[in-house]
């Protein structure tokens, strides 16, 4: 029996997912599949701002509620992240800035009144939300939004299901997302291509996944250039204004969360600021600059095998 | 005597905690493996212990006790 | 990776770590197991030296046991254990000096014992995201002992899942009903009751060791005593203290897996025992896995031991010839080859006991006769769906 890579897609998560796996037979893989699969979907289904039934919309309904609404322990914990997100970004992260990125909207490429933007900042903070043992009371016209956490982390979770169900080799791939499973069989990694934002038929980077996982972060495709300057989406909570930083980031870590969470506050910071930040971090990364230069750390070195 | 061995015992526990290495949890993949485990085989180990319990005046280990039988 | 994190890359970690999806304990299981084991259990018989009268055949017993566990809900498993044995041989019913001043056994029962066990013990444990709890409720069917216990247990992990401690605690209510109990002038019915409680410390040594640390208290009170011998008289309580010593480590050249544990263990009949056992699990091919293990086990004599039942002694006095409470040493050896099927595990597994005096590390002043040897074989088998 001689282990054979077998791939699976789905559409989920907004975007196109796919799990590669080694094993001996097909119908033993898409066995692990559907369950793989119903993991997406369960996560997907709960966190989603877009669907009328999720709790992330619950959760933006309750704004207000003197009650509060209670969250459960999963949610929890990806509050308690999102806190670490927001602390570890001195605020830029803050899952409770999402209001501001709708009228920054790079489709209508319209930038707003700074009055418009002055209604806004009162709404935003991480820090006004409170608790009360499990509930949690948000303050009447806010909103929360777990993208840059909920993606990463469902890969991980996917992957974690995958090893748990005897998989020992595969990887999970979540709309650009990806994490490791297990490394291929002979402990070779799986290479990851990042797409260069500007021609996305070329590659602006590899990057060799042996465990762990690699997330990316950009906003290419979701800016605009209002008289010659270019506006991000991504926005800085703080001023209201777009970030000025880099491009494009993708970063490799011990898993996708923390990947994505490392790429997305780099998209925040300034271009120099987030390049010495990620440096500092020693993850292997790949970023573009404001002016469209690649560059990024230990891409080329082989990620090292946990020291035994 | 048995004071000495109890203070070496408890020696020997310090030691090996205080040598241990922080252990990030994706870099337990082999203690997560099936023949890491502190019983690899729970039927095997319910069987030994019922035999050993029932044959040896000892009992007692590291997990909780069901219930008694006839055979001791 | 780079070996010294930034300070924020390490906050990240830790809060994503303890996401539930991630966490490495702690997840109820994903799959339903079932696991099937028959196994047949066979004693050396006597010498016609050590019992010149009646029987020699000893016990041979045949075990089968199943344990069902499954996932419930997204925070609970079940887990459900039943076994049976049945049973055939003779167990000592008395001792005496020969006519060579060497004492002698007497078997039990020209006919031998016929018996047979049934046990049930149904728990449930429920995951929380640094640890679990659990409980399980049980009972066992002789024809002559019924025993209905219950156990709670549970376990925290601390300074990033690398220190697990739990706690567990079992109560166990025990009836004896000795069969033919007139006729022989045996007790007509007794109980006994047994309450335990174990701590334990494990904690990850590095990325290829772990060690574990268990101490375990039991108090039994009640009929303490051998129904079935002519006579056997016990202390109505007695307390039991073990401390238990685990190792595992795996090597990564040999792909193999060591496990070595070290149990001390006292009783206020007067007994300590030590345990020494090692186990290497040598994985052979990706679905092979072949198991060597030694187990050394001593124990002292308890402090009213007789090898020669003393018929004089008022019935007051302590006094009792099970070998189970002599001194003796045992060495025993197993083999298991395991393979890996997919869906499917097999394990066959056997295994020699010998227990004899002179193996004691303990004084021996009295030997017993009856110590036992004996065979073990099992066949088992897993299966995940």
């Amino acid at each position: 029996m001689n282990p054979s890579l077998k791939r699976f897609s789905i559409n989920a998560m907004g975007g196109y997912c796919e799990f590669q796996i080694f094993d001996e037979s097909r119908i033993n893989a898409k066995r692990i599949v559907r369950q793989l699969t119903t993991e997406v979907r369960r996560l997907e289904q709960k966190y989603s701002r877009y669907r009328s039934n999720s709790l992330v919309t619950a959760i933006n309904y309750s704004a207000g509620d003197k009650l509060g609404i209670k969250i459960d322990s999963e949610t929890r914990s990806l509050f308690d992240h999102a806190l670490t997100c927001f602390e570890q970004s001195n605020g830029l992260f803050d899952i409770t800035a999402g209001a501001l990125s709708r009228i920054w909207d790079f489709r209508t490429a319209q930038v707003p009144a700074q009055a418009q933007i002055d209604a806004l900042l009162p709404r935003i903070g991480f820090n006004r939300l409170s608790w009360r043992n499990s509930r949690l009371l948000m303050p009447a016209g806010m909103e929360i939004d777990f993208g840059g956490i909920v993606k990463e982390y469902a890969a991980d979770a996917v992957a974690k299901l995958g090893r748990r169900l005897g998989v020992n080799h595969g990887l999970v791939n979540l709309g650009g997302d990806f994490a490791v499973i297990g490394a291929q069989p002979d402990n070779q990694p799986w290479t990851v291509g990042v797409a260069d934002p500007k021609q996305r038929d070329r590659l602006m980077a590899k990057i060799d996944l042996l465990y762990g996982g690699l997330a990316s972060s950009g906003d290419y495709e979701r800016c605009f250039i209002h008289k010659g300057k270019r506006y991000s989406h991504i926005v800085n909570p703080k001023t209201g204004w777009p970030c000025d930083g880099l491009r494009a980031v993708s970063v490799a870590a011990n898993l996708c969360t923390v990947a994505g969470s490392m790429a997305t506050i780099a998209m925040l910071k300034d271009e120099q600021a987030a390049l010495g930040w990620l440096q500092e971090s020693g993850l292997p990364f790949a970023a573009m600059t404001g002016e469209e230069r690649i560059t990024g750390e230990g891409l080329n070195e082989q990620q090292p095998e946990s020291s035994l | 005597m048995r004071t000495t061995r109890t203070i070496g015992l408890l020696l020997l526990t310090t030691v090996i905690l205080t040598a241990c290495t922080q252990v990030r949890p994706w870099e337990r993949g082999i203690l997560a493996r099936q023949e890491m485990a502190w019983e690899a085989d729970p039927l095997e180990s319910l069987l030994n212990d019922h035999i050993f319990f029932s044959k040896e005046a000892s009992s007692g280990g590291n997990s909780a006790a069901g219930g008694g039988c006839g055979c001791n | 990776m780079n070996p010294k994190h930034s300070r924020s890359l390490i906050a990240l970690s830790t809060t994503a770590l303890a996401l539930p999806g991630i966490a490495n304990a702690d997840a109820p299981p994903t799959q339903n197991k079932v696991s099937y084991k028959i196994s047949n259990y066979t004693e050396d018989d006597l010498s016609r030296r050590e019992a010149p009268f009646g029987d020699l055949d000893r016990y041979d017993i045949d075990v089968h046991q199943f344990q069902l566990i499954s996932p419930v809900g997204r925070n609970f498993s079940l887990q459900v254990d039943a076994n049976y044995e049945s049973l055939t041989g003779a167990s000592p019913w008395f001792t005496s000096t020969g006519l060579d001043g060497e004492p002698i056994v007497s078997l039990s029962g020209a006919s031998g014992i016929r018996d047979k066990r049934s046990e049930l013990s149904v728990g449930t444990r429920y995951y929380l995201i640094n640890g679990s709890i659990g409980g399980n409720i049980g009972y066992s069917e002789e024809d002559d002992y019924r025993a209905t216990y219950f156990g709670l247990s549970g376990e925290r992990h601390f300074n990033d899942e690398m220190t697990t401690v739990s706690l567990g605690f079992s109560y166990s209510s025990d009836d004896i009903f000795p069969t033919d109990a007139e006729l022989f002038n045996r007790v007509v019915s007794e109980d006994k009751s047994s309450t335990s409680a174990v701590l334990s410390i494990s904690q990850v040594i590095n990325q290829v060791s772990t060690f574990q640390v268990a101490l375990s208290l039991t108090e039994q009170s009640g009929f303490l005593s051998d129904p079935y011998k002519l006579r056997d008289v016990r202390p109505q309580d007695k307390t039991q203290i073990a401390l238990t010593n685990s190792y595992r480590r795996f090597f990564v050249a040999a792909d193999a897996s060591l496990h070595v544990n070290y149990r001390f263990y006292h009783d206020d009949f007067g007994i300590s025992s030590q345990t020494f056992d090692v186990a290497w699990f040598q994985n052979l091919s990706n679905s092979l896995q072949l198991v060597p293990t030694v187990r050394y086990y001593s124990q002292s004599a308890a402090d009213f031991f007789t090898n020669v039942d003393d018929f004089l002694k008022p019935l007051s006095e302590y006094q009792s010839s099970d070998y189970r409470l002599a001194a003796f040493g045992a060495y025993s050896g197993g083999l298991s080859l395991i393979a890996d099927l997919g869906a499917w595990t097999a394990v066959l597994t056997a295994e020699r006991y010998v227990a004899n005096e002179a193996y004691s590390a303990y004084a021996v002043s009295q030997p017993s006769t009856a110590l036992v040897r004996y065979n073990r074989i099992s066949l088992g088998f897993d299966y995940s769906f």
